[in-house]
């Protein structure tokens, strides 16, 4: 019995230990020996110890503030040489001779964050897990200044670093995919309007500089000005202080602004100038010019020297290869090129400044230098490595973004059954894709010589394959009866049963709306299945039915599309109808 | 002149005190069978229990402590739940903070309410030891037979308190309105929404087509009035049950069993002038289920003190092991609710993962078929035993209050299968799955964002 009383006393004493431990945490707050500290400092005899507590009347109701529990000297002017927390808070709008914000009225949080109505350093600056707004230090604050005043367009002192995000937001063309309202209306990504309300200043900084951190299917692509710490800082500053909760509306805001909208500067007569201006996204005068092409694309100057980024295709020779029209329609609508491109829709440009790009980019006139004579090799590297890729495999820096992928050259089966073709598509380009027509830019010599390069380098193993000829069968021709019954000839293609044909043989992998997204093209690598409602590729002159019918039958050689040699030859010209059915070009 | 007055006054003060007391104890404390007994049932708390029980009850392996461990964490989340309730609100309206009221409530508690951390922490950690213990007092109560007759019925009622618990903990899991709340709430009422007519009640429940305000109102209500005064009322009837069905489930033959020496059990003197007679046992010359007389006299003991002071030590125990997890781990809290980010993997409360695992595999099946079936089936435990029973023609007996008995081999098999399976389904779905319900391991730790 006496063993049960000791069990008894002991599990109370741990009891009565934790509950006291648990009180003794909370009757000695933290605050007390700053409090002191600030009563000595200041020589104060009447310091009353105990939590300082500033009410902000908001519209949403009473907004409790107690950081100047600790921070005591904030309002105070004389605090200026004590050390933190009690030092005098610096000018908020430096050079103004008086201060138009009284810290005593609208307490630390508002501008600040954190959570005010903590009287702990860690609770108060928002330092835990899973909370939405951590302390804003220093110009982080500038993120705030927004929720009372309408940003519309101007200046406000002292919020610098907010206002140079938001210019960056601009020339780093963020607009042209995320829309914040009354600034952009960008349809190709979230919108932020609402992000400094969902995420933390650590997140949005995260997220620029590495867009899949926080969601790994994001398209967005890295920039190559994300070392810049303090790009990224006013970006994600100005990014958080977008909020659809404000405190103040437009009409009551403290200071009226000056207009309701961004506007935006805009090219009058078209000009390489403007060009030049826009697709470097600079100032016109005072005013912005929403283009920002660099951001992606890079070109070379006539000297050769490379500026721009890495998430698009070079555009140096873009000006010589493709024709106005064609330009234009891109800059306006890409996805009429290439449906799967990261590219926005810059819609919003005026003819004037999509004809001041177009000058632009037709004026850029640099050429790999032809004295002495450049080796092929050289002239690969210029021209076509960034697609093509340093080993000719076709995984140069910029191959996963186009579609379809840059020809790989490693594939010795591929060299040895086309390499007739490559001259015509260097010289005329391929339709349908990214690769142009360079023959206003490369001298047919050059041309020759990059063939003889390409083919060059796989030449001591193209004997091993060869290719068997066949030819495309006639319809009615009496050498090529059907198959199993020799008395019935072939027939023209029927759309209906090539459609079937397609579903039972071809749609695994070139996918059920013949897109080339089948289930099994996510096994492959490079290159994919072909698009095959990609009116532009099927309707140039090269793509014969004879080619459609040889790549169906013999398969085409170093690529995964596989030989069908099991079909019968009216099945293929059934199949051939059915493409040629759904990529017929309507114009 | 002070001192020989205050001699004067001694006795005076002495007696009015003894008055004092006498009338509240009735009854001295001199360790008679009577006094014993008059201190039991004298006391409307201790009168709960007999004023004799068998030294079986004693034992810590007779009972694992399960049933009392879970009344006492009962009595904790109403004495911590009540403290709360002084500051929280059920409202969903947003602050000039952009915080919805209840969030912002529970902000308070962790920031500037005096106890508020620690008093959420013992009612956190209270609400998840409650399921679990209830449930180890449900295997407990199987596993030794313990609902076989008499006390067939006090395990439906059993049944329906553990039903109470955990809808309790479901309804309180909602208030603190984050994300963790917000998202458990709403894929448990997604689960719902499969069972037939479980429109109706999710309707019933949330009073509106997604979890908001209207929903929390109503989990509010639930969980501070209607819930714990059933609960309560269950309780009642149970423990009421447990006494008219003669005390713990025990074998016929105890003669074998390792009982405490009757000398640990406190002393008992004899006042009698009858010295041979012992004082109670001619009470307990009664019929049936009664507390009985058979040969096992020699094995009751009196409740006070033993019994009450070894029920004691758990309940400190309990406050001990409570009071010093709360000091050590914060109940969590998330960001506030927001409808429009899951969290990924949105996860329901623990108890209920094992059903989350299931209804990803097939919802229809894994999340009402079974999931009811077995939970029918566990409701009418007893009743299945006895239509069996009935229906071979066996005639078992008396073969309760040991553990896994060779005579119940099938029905423990098949319970411990099932319930192996359940606490697994719980373990994958609380460690083993990441985002998008993805098989992980929980030691491989999973780049997440912030």
């Amino acid at each position: 019995m006496l063993k049960d009383y000791r069990i008894l006393l002991a599990a109370c004493v741990i009891a009565v230990g934790a509950m006291l431990l648990s009180i003794a945490k909370l009757v000695t707050p933290g605050y007390k020996a700053h409090q002191k500290a600030y009563a000595k400092l200041t020589g104060s005899t009447d310091f009353e110890i105990g939590v300082k507590q500033i009410n902000v009347e908001t519209k949403a109701g009473l907004l409790v503030d107690r950081c100047t529990t600790c921070h005591l000297g904030a309002a105070n002017a004389d605090a200026a040489a004590f050390d933190q927390p009690l030092r005098t808070h610096s000018e908020i709008c430096p050079g103004l001779a008086e201060q138009p914000h009284d810290l005593n009225k609208i307490g630390c949080s508002i501008c600040h964050e954190g959570n005010g109505r903590a009287i702990d350093e860690t609770d108060a600056h928002g330092h835990f897990k899973h909370w939405l707004s951590p302390l804003l230090v220093g110009r982080e604050a500038q993120a705030s200044c927004a929720k009372c005043h309408y940003m519309g367009a101007g200046t406000l002192l002292g919020a610098e670093t907010y206002l140079r995000g938001k210019e960056l937001f601009v020339e780093k063309v963020c607009y042209a995919c995320h829309t914040i309202r009354g600034l952009s209306d960008g349809k190709s990504a979230p919108e932020l309007t609402d992000a400094g309300d969902k995420f933390t200043l650590a997140y949005l900084k995260e997220s620029i500089v590495v867009p899949t951190a926080n969601l790994a299917t994001s398209t967005m692509p890295k920039f190559n000005w994300t070392q810049e710490a303090d790009t990224i800082a006013a970006l994600a500053i100005f990014l958080k202080g977008q909020r659809l909760n404000k405190l103040r509306d437009e009409a009551s805001a403290p200071i009226g602004m000056l207009a309701a909208e961004q506007t935006f500067a805009s090219v009058i007569e078209p000009s390489v100038a403007a060009g030049e201006a826009l697709f470097k996204g600079a100032f016109s005068g005072h005013l912005q010019l929403r283009g920002g092409c660099i951001n992606c694309h890079a070109v070379k100057n006539s000297e050769g020297l490379v500026q721009g980024g890495e998430n698009g295709p070079e555009l140096t020779y873009v000006g010589r290869a493709r024709s106005a029209a064609y330009m234009a329609s891109h800059i306006r609508n890409p996805k009429e090129d290439a449906l799967d491109t990261i590219m926005p829709p810059f819609r919003h440009l005026s003819d004037t400044e999509i004809d001041s790009l177009v000058l632009y980019l037709q004026s850029l006139d640099y050429t790999l230098p032809r004295t002495p004579e450049p080796t092929a090799q050289a002239l690969f590297s210029n021209y076509c490595m960034s697609c093509h890729g340093q080993n000719l495999d076709g995984n140069g820096s910029i191959a996963a973004l186009l579609d379809p992928l840059p020809r790989d050259f490693t594939a010795y089966q591929f060299v040895a059954s086309y390499k007739d073709r490559f001259v015509n598509s260097i010289r005329e380009g391929v339709a349908g894709g990214a690769m142009a027509p360079w023959q206003n830019i490369l001298t047919e010599e050059e041309i020759e010589s990059l063939v003889t390069y390409i083919v060059s380098t796989t030449e001591d193993r193209q004997s091993r394959f060869v290719r068997m000829d066949v030819s495309l069968p006639k319809p009615g021709d009496p050498e090529r009866h059907r198959f199993r019954d020799e008395t019935r000839t072939l027939e023209a293609g029927d759309i209906t049963s090539g459609q079937d044909a397609f579903q039972k043989f071809c749609a695994s992998c070139h996918g059920m709306l013949a897109n080339g997204k089948g289930p099994n093209a996510y096994a492959l690598k490079h290159p994919l299945p072909r698009d095959l409602i990609n009116k532009k590729f099927l309707n140039q002159s090269s793509v014969t039915d004879e080619r459609l019918y040889r790549s169906i039958l013999l398969g085409v050689a170093g690529t995964p599309m596989p030989s069908h040699d099991h079909l019968a030859d009216q099945t293929i010209l059934d199949i051939i109808a059915y493409l040629r059915s759904i990529s017929r070009d309507t114009n | 002149m002070g001192m020989a007055k205050m001699q004067q006054l001694k006795p005076v003060l002495h007696e009015f005190g003894r008055k004092v007391y006498s009338t509240v104890i009735r009854h001295g404390a001199d360790n008679t069978g009577l006094t014993k007994s008059k201190i039991m049932f004298g006391n409307l708390f201790l009168h709960i229990q007999p004023v004799k029980v068998h030294k079986r009850t004693l034992n810590f392996k007779t009972t694992l402590c399960a049933g009392l461990i879970t009344f006492y964490l009962f009595l904790i989340l109403v004495g911590t739940g009540v403290l709360l309730m002084f500051h929280y609100v059920p409202s969903t309206h947003v602050g000039p903070d952009g915080l919805p009221e209840a969030y912002q409530r529970m902000l308070n508690l962790r920031s500037n309410v005096f106890w508020g951390v620690f008093t959420r922490n013992m009612h956190r950690w209270a609400a998840h030891a409650m399921v679990a213990m209830m449930i180890l007092h449900v295997f407990r109560v199987f596993v030794t037979g313990s609902y076989r007759r008499p006390r067939e019925f006090n395990w439906v009622i059993g049944m329906i308190c553990g039903i109470l618990t955990v809808v309790l903990s479901y309804t309180g899991y909602l208030l603190p309105w984050d994300q963790l709340a917000y998202w458990g709430v709403k894929v448990g009422t997604e689960i719902a929404k499969i069972a037939p007519g479980g429109e109706i009640i999710r309707g019933i429940l949330l009073g509106d087509n997604e979890v908001g305000g209207e929903a929390l109102i109503r989990f509010y209500v639930l969980h501070v009035a209607l819930l714990p005064t059933l609960l309560t009322v269950f309780i009642a009837i149970h423990f009421f049950r447990i006494r008219k069905d003669g005390g713990l489930a025990k074998p016929d033959d105890t003669s074998g069993d390792k009982l405490i020496p009757q000398s640990e059990c406190g002393e008992v003197r004899n006042t009698s002038v009858f010295k041979s007679a012992r004082s109670y046992q001619l009470v307990e010359i009664v019929k049936g289920t009664e507390p009985k007389v058979n040969e096992e006299v020699n094995q009751m003991v009196f409740s006070w003190p033993k019994l009450m002071v070894r029920e004691l030590i758990v309940f400190v125990l309990v406050l001990a092991v409570l009071s010093v997890i709360s000091l050590a781990y914060n109940a969590p809290l998330e960001g506030p609710a927001d409808p429009a980010h899951p969290t990924n993997p949105s996860k329901a409360p623990w108890y209920f993962l094992g059903l989350q695992e299931l209804v990803s595999y097939h919802a229809l099946f894994g999340g009402v078929i079974l999931p009811g079936l077995l939970a029918g089936l566990l409701l009418v435990a007893p009743y299945i035993e006895i239509f069996v029973e009935t229906l071979f023609g066996l005639k078992r007996g008396n073969i309760s209050g040991v553990y896994f008995g060779k005579e119940r081999l099938l029905e423990n098999s098949l319970f411990m299968t099932i319930f192996i399976a359940g606490i697994l389904f719980i373990i994958i779905g609380s460690l083993f799955r990441g985002a998008n319900w993805e098989f992980v391991y929980p030691w491989i730790p999973t780049p997440g964002g912030h």
